[in-house]
């Protein structure tokens, strides 16, 4: 027993030394498991096994988020992903001119797929198209310059993923390391803690206006609860909500990955937390505010568009929800108690240096 | 301290050897008890004679509804084989079926006692117990299927969305059910032998078309194409589920 414990002290001894020593070079050094803490009501995130959570990957991944170093334009992920936009930001228009809005990284944890017609399947894939000329046109020469340069990067490579000399990986090996440390850091955004989540834990009262908005969303009155359900307030899956009669171009959605024309016009449903920060709204911003938003769903649905979600149309409700002026407002006024301040005021999600 | 140190880790050493005997004297007073049969529950789907495929605008029910089907998603709960006593003996307490994802329409049911039963219950649905806000673990598929607290709070029984023709042009339908009221038991009849240490496959087909039909002819256009928040509709659709399931 006694060696045994002897054993424990010595080990426990090594792994501290591992911990606080400082990086020479050629010191193997183990990161440490990342605690992510699941919201009460969220389901459990699947994380994979090829790129586990870190508190030393995460942090790398969070400087990258925010470091222009990346790029050769000055653009940073955080450029089109601010965290005052509840890291979204305003349309971006692609070199092939189509408007994007631009999805928020918010509870990626949770997300299936990725991208408004879900064209990637993997978060650890999702950037890695960030480092060609439409994004950051990076410099791989000039990139690796600039880490091995930077004060902070080396060591930062070397606790994180082990890495002694930056220079020494391949271009393929070093985007990738860079591009599991972000998608780390966007798995560790959390946002489990709005009003409606305070209001469910029995913390807050909601108004009699938000009480009301939320009996519409939760009713068929409104009817947003099928494809916007509670706790991720998305299916996770995709839809067809009548936006064209007529589709083509980006607007085919989902079918430009199936080729499937049953997918024709669906797209991903998107999270409504913090939704009130990050118009525009639908996959080309077409929408500037959320009560444009409700008016198209009050009124202005296409039912007639190919694949239109079936939900859609409800017999007597096929020109609209027919909401007075009153529980449109009061719909609204729901939708901003999933705002999240806490999540864009978290010092866990900001610049680190 | 040295004699102390021996005398102490010669005491652990005797405790360690002791209850490994005891563990061994267990299982010899104890024989295994008979053979428990593994079991498994599997659904298929057919429209009348077709085979169910997503999205084809192929079927006809009763009311001459041309239809097709993009979602089927519901509960099984409370499975059970029924013995000559009416009794039951509990296979499952509930699972979740994706009637269009493979992998959702095979459940295992674990062991079961060998015997002779009449036949196999459960419901469309979830049992009351389950049928309330946070009963089932939050997965997302659960959580897509929780019918909301301002309607009565659960989750839903079914959903059945697609399409159908009418008048030339496209419209969709989406028969929803839920609240306890329109859980649907099911009793289905035939002869079950259960060998002791053989495998159990118990296997349901659903015929879709039997939602439209016995003993109410559901004509999506005349009754109506959405039935959530409708009891009328929904306690129709309902009655004709008691038809929807065959075993063999």
């Amino acid at each position: 027993m006694n060696i045994c414990l002897l054993l424990l002290c010595w080990s426990c001894r090594k792994d501290s030394a591992a911990v606080i020593g400082t990086f020479n070079g050629s010191e193997a050094y183990t990161a440490k498991p990342y605690e992510f803490n699941v919201p009460k009501r969220f389901p459990a995130p699947a994380f994979p096994d090829f790129n586990r959570l870190t508190v030393e990957g995460v942090y790398l991944g969070r400087a990258l988020y925010f470091d222009p170093i990346l790029s050769t334009n000055g653009r940073s992920c955080s450029s089109c992903h601010n965290p005052q936009f509840s890291f979204s930001s305003p349309v971006f228009v692609s070199s092939s001119g189509y408007r994007i809005s631009v999805p928020p990284h918010i509870n990626l944890a949770w997300n299936p797929d990725f991208n408004w017609n879900g064209s990637v399947t993997v978060l650890d894939r999702l950037c890695l198209g960030d480092f060609g000329p439409e994004f950051f046109n990076t410099s791989m020469p000039g990139l690796v310059s600039k880490l091995m340069k930077h004060d902070r990067y080396p060591l930062l490579f070397k606790k994180a993923f082990d890495v002694n000399d930056i220079s020494a990986l391949s271009y393929d090996d070093l985007q990738l390391k860079i591009v599991y440390a972000i998608s780390q850091f966007m798995r560790s955004m959390v946002s489990g803690n709005s009003k409606y989540d305070r209001y469910l834990r029995h913390e807050v009262f909601l108004s009699p206006d938000e009480n009301e908005g939320m009996e519409t969303f939760f009713t068929e009155r409104g009817d947003c609860f099928h494809c916007h359900a509670y706790p991720l307030m998305s299916s996770n899956t995709f839809h067809n909500n009548g936006l064209d009669s007529l589709l083509s171009g980006q607007n085919l959605g989902r079918y430009l990955v199936s080729g499937n024309i049953n997918d024709e016009g669906k797209f991903s449903a998107p999270t409504l937390r913090n939704i009130e920060y990050t118009a525009p709204y639908m996959h080309d911003g077409r929408f500037q505010t959320l009560e444009e938003v409700v008016e198209f769903y009050n009124s202005g649905v296409h039912w007639n568009s190919p694949n239109i979600d079936p939900l859609m149309t409800k017999p007597a409700k096929l020109y609209g929800l027919g909401l007075s002026p009153v529980q449109k407002s009061n719909l609204v006024k729901f939708l901003r108690t999933l705002s999240d301040t806490a999540f864009l005021n978290n010092p866990a999600y900001k610049k680190p240096f | 301290m040295k004699v102390l140190r021996i005398f102490l880790f010669t005491i652990g050493l005797i405790l360690i050897l002791f209850s490994c005997q005891k563990n061994n004297q267990r299982q010899d007073d104890n024989p295994a008890p008979p053979e428990n049969s593994y079991s498994a529950l599997s659904v298929s789907y057919r429209v009348d004679n077709l085979p169910l495929l997503k999205d084809s605008l192929m079927y006809t029910n009763a009311a001459g509804n041309v239809w097709s089907l993009q979602r089927l998603n519901y509960f099984l709960s409370q499975i059970a084989l029924i013995k000559a006593d009416s009794s039951t003996e509990g296979l499952l307490g509930y699972c979740y079926v994706d009637g269009l994802d493979i992998s959702k329409n095979t459940f295992t049911l674990g062991n079961i006692k060998p015997g002779d039963y009449i036949g196999l219950s459960f419901n469309i649905g979830l049992d009351s117990l389950l049928n309330r806000p946070d009963a089932l673990p939050s997965v997302t598929e659960l959580n897509n299927m929780v019918w909301p607290e301002p309607m009565g709070g659960g989750y839903h029984v079914l959903k059945l969305e697609g399409y159908f023709r009418n008048a030339g042009s496209l419209f969709g339908y989406a028969l929803h059910l839920g609240t306890n009221a329109c859980r649907i038991p099911i009793r289905l009849f035939k002869h079950i032998q259960v060998k002791s240490g053989e495998a159990l496959k118990l296997n349901l087909s659903m015929n879709v078309n039997e939602w439209f039909m016995n003993p109410y002819q559901y004509d999506l256009d005349q009754d109506g194409n959405y039935t959530m928040g409708n009891a009328v509709l929904m306690m129709k659709i309902a009655g004709n589920g008691k038809d929807v399931f065959t075993l063999y």
